[in-house]
C-alpha cells in the first residue's frame, strides 16, 4: 500500500492477557485511523495463535480518545472472532468512546450475540 | 456565563499524513478549552475534528500528496471549524454521506466518518468538486460548564 511510507505509523501499546480459552486485549492511547491499521495485525495476530478460542474481551479502560476507525477495527474483529465461533465482549469504554460505538449500533450487535443464550 | 462575547479565530495549514489527525484534534482542543467546555463537548468536537481531517487525508489525497487547511473561530459560544482539502473531491456527496458508505473496501473503513460528524456537531455542511477539493463545515454551540449547571438545575432550585 501507498500510505504505508508516509509519516510514521503510530505504534500502539496493546496487552495481551489469555485465560484459558478468554483472550483479554487492552489497547493504550487514541485509536484512530493512524494506528488503528497496527493494531489490527497485531490484535489479528493473537487472536488466531492458538485455536479454540471462546471469546475476547476489549478492554478499553486506558483508551482516551476513538473515532469512527475503531468502528472498522471492532467490527473486523468481531466478523473475525465469529467465523472462529468466539463471541466479543467490550468493556470500559469512556464515555466519548461509548458515543462512537453506540452511535454505529456496534453496542447492539455485541449484545444480540448472547441473544440466543 | 464567563464566555459571553468572546470571539477568536486561527488558520493553520498541514501536511496531509495519518500522524496529523492526532496534531489537529491537539490543535482544536487547545483552542476551545479556553471556553471551559464540558468533557462530551470536548470530545465531540475533537472526534467530528478527527473524522474530516481522515477523510481528507485518507480519501482526498489518497492518490497524492497534499496540505489540509483547519480554520476554527469562536463568536461568544458558538464553534465554528472548516476542514478544506485540494485533494480528489467526492463524486456524489448526498451518497458518500449515507451511513457505512465507503470507497474503500480493502481497509475496514467503518463508513461512519460524516455520521458521526453529523452526530456530534450542531451542523455540518459538505461542498466538494470532484478533482479540486473538499470542504467541511461544522458549528457547534458550546455551552460549558455553566450550561450544563444551569441545564441541570432548571427546576431545581
Amino acid at each position: 500500500m501507498r500510505r504505508e511510507s508516509e509519516g510514521h505509523k503510530a505504534q500502539m501499546n496493546i496487552k495481551f492477557d489469555r485465560i484459558k480459552r478468554i483472550l483479554n486485549v487492552a489497547p493504550e492511547g487514541e485509536i484512530d485511523q493512524s494506528s488503528a491499521k497496527s493494531m489490527r495485525s497485531t490484535i489479528d495476530r493473537e487472536i488466531t495463535k492458538r485455536r479454540e478460542l471462546r471469546k475476547m474481551v476489549l478492554d478499553l479502560k486506558n483508551v482516551s480518545f476513538m473515532d469512527s476507525s475503531g468502528i472498522g477495527l471492532i467490527l473486523g474483529r468481531y466478523k473475525l472472532l465469529a467465523s472462529l465461533g468466539a463471541t466479543l465482549d467490550i468493556i470500559n469504554a469512556s464515555p466519548g468512546v461509548e458515543k462512537v460505538i453506540r452511535i454505529a449500533g456496534v453496542r447492539a450487535l455485541i449484545e444480540q450475540q448472547y441473544d440466543g443464550e | 456565563m464567563t464566555v459571553n462575547n468572546m470571539t477568536n479565530h486561527f488558520k493553520i495549514e498541514f501536511d496531509g499524513i495519518s500522524s496529523n489527525e492526532s496534531f489537529a484534534r491537539s490543535v482544536v482542543s487547545a483552542f476551545i478549552l479556553g471556553m471551559d467546555p464540558t468533557l462530551e463537548e470536548l470530545s465531540d468536537v475533537r472526534t467530528a475534528v478527527s473524522e474530516a481531517v481522515t477523510n481528507s487525508i485518507v480519501h482526498g489525497y489518497r492518490t497524492g500528496k497534499g496540505t489540509v487547511i483547519m480554520e476554527c473561530s469562536l463568536v461568544s459560544d458558538l464553534f465554528t471549524v472548516e476542514i478544506t482539502d485540494h485533494g480528489c473531491g467526492i463524486e456524489n456527496v448526498e451518497e458518500a454521506m449515507q451511513p457505512f458508505f465507503t470507497t474503500d473496501g480493502g481497509e475496514e473503513r467503518s463508513g461512519m466518518g460524516f455520521a458521526v460528524m453529523a452526530a456530534f456537531m450542531d451542523t455540518l455542511v459538505v461542498e466538494s468538486e470532484p478533482g479540486k477539493g473538499t470542504k467541511v463545515r461544522m458549528q457547534k454551540h458550546i455551552l460549558g460548564k455553566d450550561g450544563e449547571l444551569s441545564d441541570a438545575g432548571k427546576g431545581a432550585d
